[in-house]
């Protein structure tokens, strides 16, 4: 089972590699999961704000989001990806001056595109629920109902922290700087629906 | 009565025009999986910005040109030449 787990992973990232598409997986693996964790948090907070909202009605909302964000980014990726493998075979073949349909990179440029789709979909899925979590649990855990937003807001900035870290980790720069970036942007969304909420 | 013998390629030389993907380590490896090869032997001739031309050598008992085509086409590559090849007579 290991094996075939370990040998399956090698084989998607030969894909990849091949399809040339394993970096930038990588890179907007992290930016949707950003971008899920912090339409999340807005989601929760602008629902917060309004008080007397049911938890089942935010994990409701709230599952829904992600649910879109999780289409959005497959179906964004996989379509552009489809046809940028579509353009990286052309100009291959245009190199070889060869036909270089069922080749490997035939198979790469069709799994790559739906890899990179799926990858980018979850990224956003994985995390935005991530945040959602709070809420979630409290529909099955009793007394945990009050605590949710703060709960919720507060996994969220550590979420987007800890994607802050990696990023930085991954492109080799200073990964508290980018862990207090990323965790800023959550603040800055937090305040301005405060702000929001406020002034109307 | 005449000696019965079977005629088997043993070794092909050939020109392939492949992308820089996959690394050559991949591509002798990819090669080595058709059936009568026993050893590859893949050698830079040229780099260009999205090409490289390489010189493929094949050994075995009995190689099966029409295989080791299917398996450099797979790979994205194209054969440009035949540089050699070297039969052997095998008593029966």
């Amino acid at each position: 089972m290991r094996r075939w787990l370990s040998n399956s992973i090698e084989s998607i990232r030969t894909m990849l590699r091949y399809s040339g598409k394993s970096e930038m997986v990588r890179r907007y693996f992290f930016t949707n999961g950003f971008d899920g964790a912090i339409s999340m948090l807005g989601v929760i907070m602008g629902l917060g704000l309004l008080g007397n909202v049911e938890n089942f009605i935010v994990v409701t909302a709230g599952l829904g989001a992600a649910l879109g964000m999780f289409v959005s980014g497959f179906m964004g990726t996989y379509v552009t990806e489809s046809a940028e493998s579509e353009k990286r075979m052309r100009e291959l073949r245009e190199v070889l001056l060869t036909d270089v349909s069922n080749t490997v990179f035939d198979e790469a440029g069709r799994i790559g595109a739906l890899v990179a789709g799926l990858l980018q979909g979850s990224g956003s899925l994985v995390f935005s629920v991530c945040v959602l979590s709070p809420y979630i649990a409290s529909l099955f855990v009793g007394g945990l109902g009050a605590y949710s937003l703060p709960l919720s807001v507060t996994l969220g900035l550590v979420v987007l922290f800890l994607l802050g870290m990696l990023l930085g980790r991954m492109t080799r720069q200073r990964v508290v700087l980018t862990g207090i970036k990323m965790a800023t942007a959550g603040v800055a969304t937090a305040l301005i629906l405060i702000l929001i909420d406020w002034l109307l | 009565m005449p000696e019965r013998h079977e005629l088997v390629v043993s070794r092909i030389v050939l020109d392939v025009l492949k992308p820089h993907t996959p690394t050559i380590i991949e591509f002798a490896k990819s090669i080595s999986a058709v059936k009568g090869i026993s050893r590859v032997d893949v050698s830079i001739l040229e780099v260009d910005t999205n090409t490289e031309t390489v010189k493929l050598v094949v050994e075995g008992a009995g190689i099966n040109f029409e295989q080791v085509e299917a398996a450099v086409k797979h790979l994205g590559a194209a054969i440009h030449s035949v540089d050699q090849v070297v039969v052997e007579k095998i008593s029966k």
